[in-house]
């Protein structure tokens, strides 16, 4: 089998996975469920990358998003609402009207983009497959300073998340 | 080239799938062995033989939000490690400094953290 179509197929079904998913996180009456769906969502993403050859990216999609993004969700919600593992009857959702409009916007804007951008095209069997060899020597060889300053920069975020977090104790 | 690149992920494939298969067919096994007899009390939450007292969904303090971004951060630096672990040989010991340093400079944030008792469990 020709390797673009084993792409296509596989295209296809993992867009069908996310997008049912992608309907189940909105529309689950439960929250955690919903968590749940947005796993599986994401999940997708990462086979859209490997579809795409950028296997590393592929990875950092399930370390950070699937890994750590999920658990900030959850932590957020076993913080915020108690009634977490209910289903919220819908009278009480006040949001609907805002939740439209933010859908919309984004909706129009990602429309927007995709259609008015040239996307450069590559045969598949041109590419080049060995991304993560090459973000590691460019990341190593060529970008080191910056990449020591990565470090400086998580530094900041976890002393200032703490010292945020210290003085709401008080 | 790109005809290995995707034989690999087909064998992940056949894992993933062959775990999916597993699964299912160990459910559905156990659905059709199982007696079923469901009465209310199987459907309390567990404490310790107590009658649970309260929902099974609690509040949780906000303290334990600092864990997650603590394992957030820490989880960040994991990405740097995968494409150095994958060129570990040929980046030898100049990889080897680089990645120390990267760990060193974060440190000191764990043991901020450590001395502000952000990491007891009250």
């Amino acid at each position: 089998m020709e390797i673009s179509t084993v792409q296509l197929v596989a295209f296809g079904i993992v867009t069908a996975i996310m997008l049912i998913s992608a309907l189940l996180v909105v529309t689950a009456r439960n929250i955690v469920h919903a968590v749940f769906f947005l796993i599986v969502t994401l999940f997708c993403v990462a086979g859209y990358f490997i579809l795409l050859l950028a296997d590393f990216l592929a990875a950092v999609q399930i370390l950070i998003y699937v890994g750590a993004v999920v658990v900030l969700i959850v932590f957020g919600l076993i913080l915020t609402r108690a009634r977490v593992g209910q289903a919220i009857p819908m009278e009480e959702v006040r949001q609907r009207l805002w939740a439209v409009l933010v859908s919309l916007v984004f909706f129009g804007g990602a429309s927007y983009a995709l259609l008015n951008e040239k996307w450069p095209v590559v045969s598949v069997e041109k590419m080049e497959v060995t991304t993560t060899s090459k973000i590691a020597d460019t990341l190593f060889n060529t970008y080191v300073l910056p990449f020591q300053v990565t470090s400086v920069l998580l530094l900041a975020g976890l002393i200032g998340a703490i010292v945020l977090a210290m003085r709401e104790e008080k | 080239m790109v005809a290995d690149y995707f034989n690999n992920y087909i064998t992940l494939l056949a894992f993933i799938l062959t775990g999916m298969v597993f699964l299912s067919l160990v459910l559905f096994l156990c659905r059709l062995v199982a007696p079923r007899n469901p009465i209310p009390d199987k459907f309390t939450t567990y404490e310790c033989g107590m009658i649970p007292m309260g929902m099974y969904w609690s509040h949780f303090h906000v303290r334990y939000y600092i864990f997650a971004l603590l394992f957030v951060i820490f989880k960040i630096g994991t990405v740097f490690l995968y494409p150095w672990a994958v060129l570990f040989r040929s980046l030898g010991l100049f990889g080897f400094v680089a990645i120390i340093i990267f760990w060193a400079i974060l440190f000191p944030g764990l043991l901020y953290a450590w001395k502000k008792g952000v990491l007891k469990w009250v």
